[in-house]
C-alpha cells in the first residue's frame, strides 16, 4: 500500500513540473555559443575601455595564423541575457591556449600558464562563476591571451550556460582531448623499461634497444599531455620535446630496418645525427637554416619508417608485416590532417593515438619473436638431451667393447703365460723323467722325486696365481709351509728371519712365480747337494730395493759336481726377467744366495 | 687310538691310505668309501674320530657331507683330501666345518702327524690361507656384512697368531714369539677355525634373509 501512494505522489509531480516548468527547465539549460568575438592588441592587465581599436575576430581563431606577432590582446565575447540566472553558471571554450587570464563583467575569474610555463597545448578551460556575477540584459567576457615564440595561442568559441551543463560537456572533451594520450605516457614508459632491461641483457639484439629508446622518446613526447606545464622553463623544455620528437622517428625507423633485414651503418649514424640537428634547430629558436626541414620533419620523418616497413612486409609477407605496415603511416596522417584546412584550428592534436596501434604492434612483434626463441632454445635443448644420451649410450656400448676386448686380451695372456709356466716347469720334467723311465735308467726312488719336483712345481703355479695383494711374504710363507716337512725329515733348521716387506705394486703372477721358482731351486739345492744343518731365510729393506737372503752352512757348491751351474744360470735369468739381481757368495762355512729386486720399477 | 673313515672315489689313494692307517698304531680304519652316498649310510652305522674327504666325489661335492657331519656331530675332526691344498677349496672347507686339510701325495708319517695335529686341536694354516682368513674377518666394506659380524670377530690375540701365520712364522715360533705355550696356540688356531665356521654361518644366514628364503 504505501508503495502504491509513494507512485502516486510521485506521478502527480512529475505532472505538475510537466505543466509548469517545461518552458523554464527549457531556459534554464540554455546555452549560448558565441563564435564571434572582438580584438585588440593591449599589454594591459586590465579590460581595455570600449574606446580601443577592437576589431571583430571571428573563431576559432589561431593567433600565429593571423600574422600578429608576438605580444598581448584580448578578445571581448558580448551577450545578452533576458534574465539574471539563479543556477551555477560556466563559460568554456572547448580549446584554449596557452597563458591566459579571463575577466567576466570586469571581475576576474580565472588566469593559467605563465610565459616561462605556458600551457603546452590547447586544453578545454571552463571557469565556474557564481550566478551573481550574471545579470539581465548586456554581459561582457574578456580574455587575455599572451602569445610568445613558444605558444601554440588558440581561441575556441566560447559557450556560456548553466554548470551543471556545460560540466559533462567539458569532461567529454577533455577526455578525449586529453585523457586518453595521459594514460599513454605511463604505458611507454613501462613498455620501454622493459624492453630497455630486455636489451641489457641481450645486446646484441639491437632492434630491442631501437624500439626500448623509441619507447621512452615517445613518454616524453607524450608526457606534455600529462603535465600540461612544461616542469622546467619552457625554453628548456621544447630542447627536450623536440629531440623527443625527431628520436621517436628516428628509433622507429631503425627499428623497422633491423625488422626489414637491413644494415647500413653510415646510413644509420647520419640518423641518429638528425636528432641533436633537430635539436639545436630548436635552440636556435627556429632559425632558417632549418625551417624547410625540422619545421615540417612530422611530414617526411615518418616516412623514413613507412618505407622500411614496406620493404619488410614485401619481404615477409606475414600478417604482421603487414599489420605493421598498414599502421605505420598513423603519425603521418596525423601531421598531414592537422596542417591542411580540413582540421579545425582547434581541434586537439592526435598524434598519441596515431602511433599508439604501431607501437603495440611492435611490442607484440618482440614478444612473439622472443617467445619463438625460447620455444626454439626449449626444442635445441631437448635435441641436445637427446643427442648427449645417444652418445652416452654409444660410449657406453663402446667402453663395454673395450672391456670385452679388455678381457679377451687378459685370458690370452693368461694362457700364454700358462702356456710358458707348463713348458718351463713341468713340461720339460715330465718328459726327462719320461725319458728316463723309458730307457729303464731311472729307479723308482729317482721316479717319485722326479714326480715330486713337478708336483711342487705345479704348487708353485697355483701359489702364483693366488691373488698376492702385492705382498711377498704370505708366498714366502708358503713356500716355507709347503717345504718345511722335507726340511725336516732332512734334520734342517729353518731360521725364519722374515721383516715386513714393502708392497711392490703391479707384481705380476709370471713375476710372482719366477721370485718362487728362484728361492724353490735354492732350497733344493741345498736339500740335494748341500748336506747343511742349518738355512737361514732373511729378508730386508732399504730405500730402493728389497732382498731375500737363503743362507745355509752346508759344504758350498765348489765341493758338489755337476748341475748346480747350469740351475744358477737359469736363477740368474729368472731374476734379471723380474729386473732383480741373483747373487751367490759360496764359502767354505756355506753358501749365501741372495736375491735383489727394485722397489721403485717392478718389470 | 683315533677311528678314521675315509671318502675318497681315487682307487690308489684310497689304498695307499688305508695301508697307511693299517701301518700306524694310533690309528684304525672305521671305512673307505667312495661316494657320497656311501659316506652317509657308513656314518649312518658309525660316528669316527677322523674323517677325511675328497672334494670331488662321483655323486656330489664333499662339500655338503662335511656341512652335514659338522653340524650333527660336531665332536668328529674333519679333513680335506686335497690335490694342491689351493685356497678356494680349502676355504670353502673349512667355511663348512672343516678343520684341516691333507695334501694326497703327503708321505705316510705326514699323514699321521697331521691326523695327530688335527685331534690335538690345531690343523696348520698355510700362510697364503691364513692372509685369506685376514682379510675375511676384517671386511673392508663393513656396512652390509656388519650383521654377522660381533659374534664372530676375531680377538686381537687370535689376529695376532693370524697375521705371524701369514708371514710364514710355524705354531713353535709363534709361541716364542708371543711368549706363550704352543699348546695356547693351537688353541687360537682351533678357535679360528670355529670362529671363521660361525662366521661363514652367519653369512650364510644373512645371505638366506637377503634372498628371502628365511
Amino acid at each position: 500500500m504505501k508503495r502504491l501512494a509513494w507512485a502516486y505522489s510521485r506521478a502527480a509531480l512529475v505532472a505538475l513540473a510537466l505543466a509548469g516548468g517545461l518552458a523554464g527547465a527549457a531556459e534554464n539549460d540554455r546555452t549560448l555559443s558565441l563564435d564571434r568575438a572582438e580584438f585588440v592588441l593591449d599589454a594591459a592587465t586590465a579590460p581595455p575601455p570600449e574606446s580601443a581599436a577592437w576589431q571583430p575576430a571571428p573563431l576559432p581563431q589561431a593567433w600565429a595564423r593571423e600574422r600578429r606577432g608576438a605580444g598581448v590582446g584580448w578578445y571581448r565575447f558580448r551577450f545578452r541575457l533576458g534574465e539574471a540566472p539563479t543556477a551555477l553558471q560556466s563559460i568554456y571554450w572547448p580549446a584554449l591556449c596557452c597563458v591566459m587570464a579571463v575577466h567576466v563583467n570586469g571581475a576576474l575569474v580565472g588566469e593559467l600558464g605563465t610565459p616561462q610555463r605556458p600551457l603546452m597545448l590547447s586544453v578545454p578551460q571552463r571557469f565556474d562563476i557564481p550566478a551573481s556575477l550574471l545579470v539581465a540584459g548586456d554581459n561582457r567576457v574578456d580574455l587575455r591571451l599572451e602569445h610568445g615564440p613558444l605558444t601554440w595561442t588558440v581561441v575556441s568559441p566560447l559557450e556560456v550556460g548553466p554548470q551543471a551543463v556545460l560540466q559533462p560537456r567539458e569532461r567529454l572533451r577533455w577526455w578525449v582531448a586529453i585523457g586518453g594520450s595521459q594514460l599513454l605516457t605511463p604505458l611507454a614508459l613501462t613498455i620501454s623499461a622493459f624492453v630497455l632491461l630486455l636489451w641489457f641483457k641481450r645486446r646484441s639484439e639491437q632492434m630491442l634497444g631501437f624500439f626500448g629508446l623509441s619507447s621512452l622518446a615517445f613518454a616524453i613526447y607524450a608526457s606534455d599531455w600529462l603535465l600540461l606545464r612544461p616542469p622546467i622553463d619552457a625554453s628548456d623544455w621544447i630542447l627536450l620535446q623536440g629531440g623527443a620528437a625527431m628520436a621517436i622517428n628516428v628509433t622507429a625507423t631503425l627499428t623497422a630496418m633491423r625488422y626489414a633485414g637491413f644494415r647500413w651503418p653510415r646510413a644509420e649514424w647520419g640518423l641518429w645525427a638528425l636528432i641533436p640537428l633537430a635539436v639545436y634547430h630548436v635552440y636556435s629558436g627556429f632559425a632558417w637554416w632549418g625551417a624547410q626541414v625540422f619545421g615540417t620533419f612530422w611530414h617526411w620523418a615518418p616516412l623514413m619508417y613507412i618505407v622500411m616497413f614496406a620493404f619488410a612486409a614485401w619481404r615477409r609477407r606475414s600478417l604482421e608485416s603487414l599489420l605493421l605496415f598498414a599502421s605505420s603511416p598513423g603519425c603521418l596522417a596525423a601531421s598531414l590532417w592537422l596542417g591542411s584546412s580540413l582540421a579545425p584550428v582547434d581541434s586537439f592534436d592526435p598524434h598519441c593515438y596515431a602511433f599508439l596501434p604501431m607501437h603495440l604492434l611492435i611490442v607484440w612483434m618482440l614478444v612473439k619473436r622472443h617467445a619463438s626463441a625460447l620455444g626454439a632454445a626449449e626444442r635445441l635443448n631437448t635435441e641436445l638431451e637427446q643427442r648427449v644420451e645417444a652418445k652416452a649410450t654409444e660410449l657406453k656400448n663402446h667402453h663395454a667393447r673395450l672391456l670385452e676386448l679388455e678381457q679377451q686380451r687378459a685370458v690370452a695372456a693368461e694362457r700364454q703365460r700358462i702356456m710358458s709356466d707348463m713348458h718351463d716347469g713341468i713340461g720339460g720334467q715330465l718328459i726327462s723323467t719320461l725319458s728316463l723311465v723309458e730307457h729303464g735308467e731311472a729307479s723308482p726312488a729317482a721316479v717319485a722325486e722326479a714326480l715330486r719336483e713337478c708336483i711342487d712345481d705345479l704348487r708353485l703355479v697355483i701359489d702364483s696365481i693366488e691373488p698376492s695383494d702385492d705382498d711377498l711374504l704370505p708366498v714366502l710363507g708358503n713356500l716355507r709351509y709347503r717345504l718345511e716337512p722335507r726340511l725336516r725329515r732332512q734334520g734342517i733348521t729353518l731360521d725364519w728371519q722374515v721383516q715386513p716387506l714393502p708392497r711392490l705394486p703391479g707384481l705380476t703372477p709370471q713375476q710372482l712365480l719366477n721370485v718362487l721358482r728362484i728361492l724353490q731351486e735354492a732350497f733344493t739345492n741345498v736339500l740335494k747337494h748341500a748336506r747343511a744343518t742349518r738355512i737361514r731365510v732373511a729378508t730386508a729393506v732399504d730405500a730402493n730395493a728389497m732382498s731375500i737372503t737363503v743362507a745355509d752352512d752346508g759344504c758350498g757348491f765348489e765341493a758338489q759336481p755337476g748341475g748346480r751351474g747350469y740351475g744358477l744360470a737359469n736363477m740368474a735369468e729368472r731374476a734379471r726377467r723380474v729386473g732383480g739381481e741373483l747373487m751367490v757368495q759360496p764359502s767354505p762355512g756355506g753358501t749365501t744366495l741372495s736375491l735383489t729386486l727394485p722397489l721403485s720399477t717392478p718389470l | 687310538m683315533a677311528t678314521v673313515m675315509v671318502v675318497e672315489d681315487d682307487p690308489a689313494f684310497l689304498t695307499r691310505f688305508c695301508g697307511i692307517v693299517a701301518s700306524s698304531p694310533e690309528l684304525t680304519l672305521l671305512g673307505a668309501v667312495s661316494s657320497l652316498a656311501a659316506a652317509r649310510d657308513a656314518l649312518a652305522r658309525a660316528m669316527p674320530d677322523v674323517l677325511l674327504v675328497d672334494l670331488g666325489l662321483p655323486d656330489g661335492s664333499g662339500i655338503d657331507l662335511i656341512r652335514e657331519v659338522s653340524r650333527r656331530h660336531p665332536s668328529t675332526d674333519i679333513m680335506v683330501v686335497s690335490v694342491f691344498g689351493d685356497e678356494e677349496h680349502v676355504l670353502a672347507s673349512i667355511e663348512a666345518g672343516a678343520t684341516g686339510y691333507i695334501l694326497k701325495d703327503s708321505l705316510p708319517e705326514e699323514f699321521v702327524a697331521l691326523i695327530a695335529q688335527l685331534r690335538a686341536g690345531g690343523s696348520p694354516i698355510s700362510p697364503l690361507i691364513a692372509r685369506r682368513l685376514l682379510k675375511r674377518f676384517v671386511p673392508t666394506v663393513a656396512p652390509d656384512s656388519g650383521t654377522a659380524a660381533p659374534e664372530a670377530a676375531l680377538s686381537a690375540r687370535e689376529s695376532e697368531v693370524l697375521g705371524l701365520i701369514a708371514k710364514g712364522f710355524n705354531f713353535a715360533e709363534i709361541a716364542r714369539l708371543l711368549s706363550v705355550s704352543p699348546h695356547t696356540v693351537t688353541a687360537h688356531v682351533k678357535k679360528i677355525y670355529q670362529k671363521l665356521a660361525v662366521h661363514s654361518r652367519g653369512e650364510a644366514v644373512y645371505e638366506a634373509t637377503r634372498m628371502g628364503l628365511l
